[in-house]
């Protein structure tokens, strides 16, 4: 079979091209129903993405409640507890210079300085 | 798979992103602009509307369910379409009883329509049949070589993409394919209106 045996069926591929099938339409709405139910949800604004990253209505009360009562103990504790937080706003007591403490002292402390048996 | 450099951004690929952002036009684009195509060529490899339906809405859907995942610069939507096709196509095809094949003019090409020029259409039309019936002859992998590249107009480096194989298996498939068809063809030149094409 030669070159130009082959090269005449140029018109037949043309015959072929030229009589497209057309897309049915009812093969067209099946694919639209599956692109419809599979189709992802369209992302969130960025305000209800972090209402969703906290959990909704549950875990914004939680966390709400939480805050609260942190602010509450750190305000007004309870008789056995120290009031540090009035301590350090009157001046009783200052926050540590971590370089106050030596290294030694530190280690001692944690046991770092402690050989195993 | 093949990196596409950026003058070569891949259409279908944004409109599958837009898709997957919930974008319901885009999901009617991208079947305006794929879904023919690959009907098309599912009909032309299977010669049976029903199955070629089946096909093209079964590509679809895998392509609607991969849209979140779809990772933009490796391969052409349409080209991983066209191989989804091509496996589905080959997969029925294998399914087939060896004997029956479908793939007459009425299982592609639309009855010719009865206005001025209507002679040339029903040539054109009985041209394009009796190519669908020697296509039906080809083994598959040459059969959707020679549709891809003939009829559907992608190159060989696509082909290549999409049955996985190098480019140069890519021209012996539509090579021997051409020939085989060349064949058949040429007994019925004369009934097909070749008598002064020198065919």
């Amino acid at each position: 079979m030669t070159d130009f045996d082959t090269d005449g069926l140029e018109e037949f591929f043309a015959a072929a091209r030229a009589t497209p099938a057309p897309l049915p339409p009812d093969l067209q709405a099946r694919i639209l129903a599956d692109a419809a139910a599979l189709m992802p949800a369209a992302p969130l604004a960025w305000h209800r993405a972090l209402w969703q990253l906290l959990g909704g209505a549950a875990g914004i009360s939680g966390l709400v409640t939480a805050t609260a009562v942190g602010v509450w103990l750190g305000v007004a504790p309870p008789a056995q507890l120290p009031d540090l937080a009035g301590q350090v706003v009157s001046g009783e007591i200052g926050l540590a210079d971590s370089s106050e403490f030596e290294t030694g002292a530190l280690m001692s402390v944690y046991g770092w300085d402690m050989e195993e048996s | 798979m093949q990196i596409l450099p950026d003058d070569q951004r891949d259409a279908d690929a944004e409109l599958l992103q837009r898709y997957a952002n919930g974008d319901a036009t885009a999901a009617r684009l991208l079947t305006a602009r794929l879904a023919p195509r690959l009907h098309g060529h599912a009909l032309r490899v299977l010669g049976d509307r029903a199955e070629a339906e089946d096909v093209a809405q079964e590509a679809m859907l895998r392509l609607w369910r991969q849209a979140p995942d779809w990772r933009r610069g490796e391969a052409k939507v349409s080209t991983w379409l066209y191989r989804v096709v091509a496996n589905l196509c080959t997969d029925r095809l294998r399914r087939r009883n060896t004997g029956a094949v479908s793939g007459g003019l009425d299982a592609v090409a639309e009855p010719a329509d009865p206005t001025p020029g209507a002679a040339q259409k029903m040539q054109q039309a009985a041209r394009a049949d009796a190519l669908q019936q020697a296509l039906q002859s080809l083994p598959d992998r040459q059969r959707q070589a020679v549709v891809l590249r003939h009829i559907e107009g992608l190159t060989n480096p696509e082909i290549a993409e999409i049955f996985e194989v190098g480019i140069e298996a890519v021209e012996s498939l539509t090579a021997r394919g051409k020939r085989a068809l060349a064949a058949q063809l040429l007994a019925q030149r004369d009934a097909l209106g070749f008598e002064d094409d020198g065919f």
